[in-house]
């Protein structure tokens, strides 16, 4: 049976700066439950977005990924290859969560794939990866990445 | 305060707990690895409630005696055992400081003055200082000169008592050298220890601690065993054992009513002897010979007329009344004679004179008979200011000193000098049972039933070719139990005594041990196990020996062989002979070849009294025939060896010992292992 995890959602760059510095919401005066392709976004975006060794109980959970936020990458094609390397492994960490506790085939990984990578200005970039499951739904999901920290 | 530490196996348990109580409380949610909720909720808090967790499990486990006697003693767990036994006004033990004595070594005779504070230093670290309230002075006089073979002297001695600084077994030294001392004298060359410095010990562990809380639960007063020792030991870290003999023990002897006249012999209750055991120490006392003490059970009992005679016709004889018509507060009053000297009379102990004249000067008249109602068929004395009867708690004795009230175990060196003459020492090595011949001296315990006590009399007694006439001062150097004082001022403190009982710390009777090893080395031994190695930690296995258990020559082997394993063969015979110094001042000879005890019991145990046959004249106790003692001999049946341990057996009882109020002790100096090839 399809249960409900707790939905979250990307604050949009423009207001990051005055949500000091936060990047995701839980976007709603009280909580609202999800379930479905969009709880696997979340679990997937989630673990993403999670410094891999943050977790106290389970050091090998999330990606290098938040450690490139901010950082000086000069080439493009350097920041496309640690994203890509940083989606393979956090499909692996979600892969292995549903081989172990087998969530229905919507909330199920089956692929999540760089589709672009795009430039913005001044210094950033937009990444949108699209995340299928198992029953065939797929979303595009914009990777928050973030603007320029002041 | 305990330290939590939370590990990986703290967090996962946390998680897991968490996970299913939330997933339970709310079934519709996903807690799933990797979900939001799971880490939103659960992870997120899991450290806190493994801390938490943790916490209450520490504060849980250290509500129980029995868990903190499981845990590993560290600060916690003591920090814990002390607020639990707290309740119980049980405080930890805070160690005891060892002590010794020390003999310094000066290049001339002049006096020396030392101070409580002065150090005496054995290493670097461990420094000793006198055992001693305030300064004292050691004069010229009692340093005792030391003389080489062209009898010039070349040094001279003396004996102190040293405490350590501090508390801890660090401080519990073999017999050596001291490296350094403050200045004191400028004629002070060295210090040494000639036996091991013991008595120091750590602060309580906590299992040490545990162990002593069963009998924390009672009530605080001096009234039974369980309270007497919980009290006790925890008043005084230095005692390691108590025994409590009261109404109706067949150790008490105190509380005999013993008439001597009517043969009325009963117990009549209201005495508490409590034994304890303390560190041993070595004191030194000096006396003239045949001089005037103070009973130290300060009973006044002797009736002194210095014109009378006592043994003329009519002779007084013990059973007289000695009536004191004036002269005392209670008089007219009569007293029992016990015993007649020539102008001096003992009354019975159990109803003596009520005040001691003679301190005061004053004299009191009196009648002696045994024709009531006026008791003066044999004597009538009317005093005046200048004669006639005194009371006195005074003891004279000739060719005696009486030594002070304390325990009196071992006598290790008896000295005698010529006040004219204190160079000239006279060294006595042999300690007997009947009167001394020249050489000699024997221990005469006048009140057995107060032995080993605050109320001990105890004299040493030399040959009658030393004349009173001609000054000779006594110099006994003997073992006692060190802070025996401060126990028995506690317990008859008017704050703490118990009303209806009259209480007295004794130490236990010691039998001292003495052992001769022959050894062979193991085939393969790398070394030679050394010898006073041995024997220092043989004594301390005999000394801390569990006495619940039969202490036999077989355990003591063992316990060579375990502990240093390059001895192969222990050679037969190894000799383990015994003394016990008895209440009365006699010493009772054993020797074994399996267990140590003062009952020998042949074929239970192979142990034999080895003298017991005095010589006719003046013998304190019955003399038992050597010949039916040892078992062993041809010339001995079983039948009179069981008739002779049956009178052994009569004898200590009839001095209050038994198996219970013996401890057994030894010295190095008393161990000897010979390695033969």
């Amino acid at each position: 049976m399809a249960s409900y995890d707790i939905h979250f959602q990307e604050i949009p760059a423009e207001q990051q700066a005055g949500a000091s510095g936060r990047v995701f919401s839980f976007g709603y005066t009280s909580a609202v439950g999800v379930k479905g392709p969009q709880k696997l976004v979340n679990r997937w975006l989630k673990c993403f977005c999670t410094l891999r060794g943050s977790d106290l109980l389970d050091p090998t959970y999330g990606t290098g990924f938040p450690d490139l936020l901010g950082s000086n990458v000069s080439s493009r094609q350097d920041f496309v290859d640690a994203m890509a390397m940083f989606i393979t492994d956090c499909n692996d960490k979600i892969s292995s969560f549903d081989q172990a506790q087998f969530p229905p085939d919507d909330e199920r990984l089956d692929s999540a794939v760089m589709v672009s990578v795009v430039a913005s200005p001044p210094d950033g970039f937009d990444v949108y990866v699209n995340i299928k499951n198992v029953a065939g739904t797929t979303l595009t999901v914009q990777v928050p990445t973030g603007s320029t920290r002041p | 305060m305990a330290t939590i530490t939370v590990d990986a196996q703290d967090l996962s348990e946390a998680d897991a707990f968490l996970t299913a109580y939330l997933a339970e409380k709310v079934p519709d949610a996903d807690f799933s690895q990797g979900s939001v909720m799971r880490d939103f909720v659960i992870t997120s808090i899991a450290y806190i409630f493994a801390f938490l967790e943790k916490e209450v499990k520490t504060s849980r486990s250290q509500q129980s005696l029995l868990t903190l006697s499981t845990q590993s003693d560290d600060q916690s767990v003591q920090d814990a055992v002390n607020a639990l036994l707290s309740n119980w006004f049980l405080t930890r033990n805070t160690g005891t400081r060892a002590r010794l004595t020390a003999t310094l070594h000066f290049s001339a005779a002049a006096d020396v003055a030392i101070t409580p504070t002065t150090r005496f230093f054995r290493t670097a670290d461990l420094a000793y200082v006198p055992d001693a309230p305030s300064s004292f002075v050691i004069t010229a006089l009692q340093l005792t000169p030391t003389y080489n073979s062209n009898n010039v002297v070349t040094e001279y001695t003396t004996t102190i008592n040293l405490i350590a600084k501090d508390i801890g077994t660090a401080y519990n030294l073999p017999a050596g050298k001291f490296i350094q001392a403050d200045q004191f004298s400028p004629f002070f060359t060295y210090a040494e220890n000639q036996s091991v410095i013991g008595g120091g010990k750590d602060i309580e562990s906590t299992a040490e601690l545990l162990a002593r809380a069963p009998t924390a639960i009672t009530v605080r007063n001096l009234v039974n065993a369980r309270s007497i020792d919980t009290v006790l030991r925890e008043e005084f870290a230095n005692i390691a054992r108590t025994l409590s003999i009261g109404f109706g023990d067949p150790e008490m002897l105190r509380d005999l009513a013993n008439e001597s006249v009517t043969r009325l012999r009963m117990h009549v209750g209201g005495f508490t002897d409590i034994y304890a055991q303390l560190p041993l120490t070595e004191v030194v006392e000096t006396g003239l010979v045949g001089g005037v003490f103070t009973r130290p059970d300060n009973v006044i009992a002797v009736f002194k007329d210095s014109a009378a005679n006592f043994l003329g016709a009519p002779a007084i004889l013990p059973g007289d009344i000695l009536r004191v018509t004036t002269g005392l507060p209670d008089a007219p009053r009569e007293y029992i004679v016990d015993t007649v000297a020539a102008t001096v009379l003992t009354v019975n102990v159990r109803a003596a004179f009520s005040e001691p004249t003679d301190e005061a000067g004053t004299y009191v008249s009196y009648t002696i008979g045994n024709v009531a109602p006026n008791y003066s068929d044999k004597r009538a004395v009317t005093a005046t200011l200048l004669s006639g009867g005194q009371t006195s708690r005074t003891i004279q004795t000739p060719y005696c000193i009486t030594l002070s009230g304390r325990p009196h175990y071992r006598i290790r060196q008896v000295e005698l000098y010529k006040t004219t003459s204190p160079a000239t020492i006279e060294v006595l090595t042999s300690r007997v049972n009947n009167v001394p011949a020249a050489g000699q001296y024997r221990v005469v315990g006048l009140v057995p039933a107060n032995a080993q006590s605050d109320y001990a009399v105890d004299q040493v007694e030399i040959d009658a070719t030393h004349l009173t006439t001609d000054p000779w001062e006594m110099r006994v150097t003997y073992d006692t139990l060190a802070g025996y004082e401060d126990v028995q001022a506690f317990v008859v403190d008017p704050f703490e005594r118990v009303l209806a009982s009259n209480p007295l710390v004794k130490g236990y009777t010691p039998v001292y041990l003495t052992i001769s090893v022959a050894y062979r080395t193991r085939i393969g031994a790398t070394t030679v196990p050394d010898n006073d190695a041995m024997s220092k930690s043989l004594a301390t296995f005999i000394n801390t020996f569990n006495l619940t258990n039969a202490l036999d020559l077989t355990a003591i082997q063992q316990n060579v062989r375990d502990t240093f394993p390059d001895i192969g063969v222990i050679v037969s015979p190894t000799i383990l002979a015994y003394n016990l110094y008895a209440p009365d001042g006699q010493v009772y000879s054993f020797s074994t070849k399996d267990i140590v005890t003062v009952y020998p019991s042949y074929p239970a145990n192979n142990a034999h009294l080895t003298n017991g046959t005095a010589p006719a004249v003046s013998v304190i106790r019955t003399p038992i025939n050597n010949a039916d003692l040892d078992p062993t001999l041809n010339t001995t049946s079983e039948t009179l060896f069981a008739a002779a341990n049956v009178e052994l057996k009569n004898q200590l009882t009839s001095l209050g010992l038994s198996d219970r109020t013996l401890i057994y002790v030894t010295t190095a100096d008393d161990i000897t292992f010979t390695l033969v090839s």
